[in-house]
């Protein structure tokens, strides 16, 4: 018999209503969020970066310390994937479509901000800095320990697979806390729905950008991206309603590997000297301004300062946050046989690593543009970012095969997104079923697709930003209380190792 | 924002801080000592 699921119930209505109001009035859905997360940015900023913070230094003290030989499974289970496999999953499933569209735009952006108050080499180097802390290691320390809470109660200790389990498994079922790991799991489901709602829409304003390009038009208005859209839907509805999980694993390996291709091309391509100069300087600057800058507030700055600060760096944490329980899953399945260590220096060292040369190559060959050829990139930054990528490969021979490469990747990151976050809702709104039905995956396709339609229909990035950072704030919360029950079972877990190693 | 506002939601905030000091001082009643090896039969039930 059909079993009607009461969070399922919820879940839709609260993000079927978000989306009905952004359809009907998109402009006061954007223009409410925008208020309500400034005052929120305005008076939490400190307890935001002290999260993110706090969340990497947990990480980094669980990977050195002896809790990080607890293996994320039985003690005797070996991992499923190897290890490039593994990481190139994870990446893809992290960062995705996002950095095609800010590869070269955000460090650009900063760099127009930065000039204003500095030398415009010094903020090169600091627009570099600041583009690869909102994308480094403290982004991968929200999703590393989001992935570690869930594999660690899902294959260890064979709890469902979902964001209430910790709470319940560590303090015991009684009313309060199944209240409250009911509304984490509501809470999470709203963070992942309207986080991928808006990649949606960024990844759909990448496509228009590149096929603009292309097709040498300048579509203004929202018809075409609403074209590219109703394409994407119709492009993601079969996966849904298939097993499709190896199918998709090769869509977004193909992804990557189109990403990877883009960055040797232009290292090689571009001006080698100067590219390689920017991504040694960026490691540098990283290393040595990484743990200051994450406990950063700019209090003592005047107010546009801190606007572009609740603007970039908050906004990124928490939409990061957004996508660390859809993202936090996602890994956690492709985890199970790894021990603490190896996962966290998996998921966060590599990827930083892996982030610096990106936007080392991208941001490094924007500057080249800006500062050594007459070129309107800083012009064009300002007018439409989701243009700047299309830009620069304009600048290279094959420019035409290199766009719709970037196109290509940019679709197939959507649609394996899309799929995942579908399936990863479908099981959180079916008391974590690994096998969630078609009928409920296909509600959250629909759900997501409106979502999506909504950011689209506000044609702003700045709104998008709003309403995601607005959707995923509570999920800073039940992230922390997350990483709490982690600790607390890891210490019984510790002692009964040692129990085990007695004789 | 007012500081009326301010104060507010930041005492939430300071809230939630102690209810994190009172989750990691408060006895873990789910909690037992775990054995996860693959032979232990209680894994699976």
């Amino acid at each position: 018999m059909f079993k009607i699921n009461p969070l399922l119930i919820v879940a839709l209505i609260v993000t079927g209503s978000i989306a009905i109001w952004g359809i009907v009035d998109t402009e006061n859905l954007a223009q409410w969020a925008a208020e309500t997360i400034e005052v929120q940015f305005s008076s939490r900023a400190w307890f935001i970066m002290l999260t993110v913070s706090g969340l990497l230094i947990v990480s980094l003290f669980l990977a050195i310390s002896k809790y990080g030989e607890i293996k994320l499974g039985a003690d005797d289970d070996q991992p499923e994937f190897s290890t490039v496999s593994w990481l190139s999953m994870l990446f893809a499933a992290g960062m995705g479509v996002g950095l095609l569209y800010w590869g070269t735009a955000e460090p650009l952006t900063h760099y127009l901000a930065v000039s204003e108050v500095e030398d415009s080499r010094r903020a090169a180097d600091a627009a570099l800095f600041i583009t690869n802390f909102h994308w480094g290691m403290h982004a991968w320390a929200i999703y590393a320990l989001t992935g570690l809470v869930i594999a660690y109660f899902g294959f260890r200790l064979d709890c469902p697979n979902l964001v209430s389990a910790p709470l319940i498994r560590v303090y015991g079922k009684s009313t309060v806390t199944m209240v409250a790991g009911w509304l984490f799991d509501l809470m999470a489901i709203v963070a992942i729905a309207i986080g991928v709602g808006g990649s949606i829409a960024m990844g759909v304003f990448q496509i228009k950008g590149g096929i603009d390009v292309l097709m040498d038009v300048d579509s203004s208005g929202t018809s075409m991206s609403i074209a590219i859209f109703l394409v994407l839907c119709v492009a993601y509805t079969p996966p849904l309603l298939m097993d499709l999980s190896r199918g998709m694993a090769i869509l977004s390996n193909t992804a990557m590997a189109i990403a990877c291709g883009l960055m040797v091309f232009v290292l090689i391509a571009g001006p080698t000297q100067f590219i390689m100069g920017g991504i040694i300087g960026a490691i540098g600057e990283y290393v040595s301004q990484v743990v200051v800058h994450g406990f950063r507030t700019y209090t003592f700055m005047d107010e546009r300062t801190a606007n572009w600060f609740h603007e970039w760096t908050l906004t990124y944490m928490v939409w990061w946050l957004a996508w660390a329980p859809f993202v936090g899953v996602f890994i956690a399945r492709i985890s199970k046989g790894r021990t603490i260590r190896e996962f966290l220096f998996g998921v966060i060292v590599v990827p930083t690593v892996f982030s610096i040369f990106w936007f080392g190559v991208f941001g490094s060959i924007g500057f080249y543009a800006a500062l050594r050829t007459n070129l309107p990139i800083l012009e064009l930054v300002q007018k439409d970012a989701s243009r700047v990528m299309f830009f620069v490969l304009e600048q290279f021979p094959a420019s035409r095969l290199t766009i719709s490469a970037v196109v290509a990747a940019a679709f197939l990151f959507l649609i394996t997104s899309v799929v995942s976050a579908a399936f990863v809702l479908g099981m959180f709104s079916s008391s974590g079923s690994l096998n969630p039905s078609r009928a409920v995956k296909l509600g959250w396709g629909v759900i997501l697709g409106a979502l999506g339609l909504v950011m689209i229909l506000s044609d702003s990035i700045a709104a998008i930003k709003s309403i995601i950072a607005l959707g995923a704030l509570p999920f800073v919360f039940v992230v922390t209380i997350l990483v709490i029950c982690l600790l607390r079972a890891l210490a019984v877990d510790e002692a009964a190792a040692i129990d085990r190693s007695k004789p | 924002m007012s500081d009326v506002t301010d104060t507010m939601l930041n005492l939430w905030v300071f809230a939630f801080v102690a209810l994190v000091i009172w989750l990691i001082l408060k006895p873990a009643a789910g909690l037992k000592k775990t054995n996860t090896s693959s032979d232990n039969p209680q894994k699976h039930q």
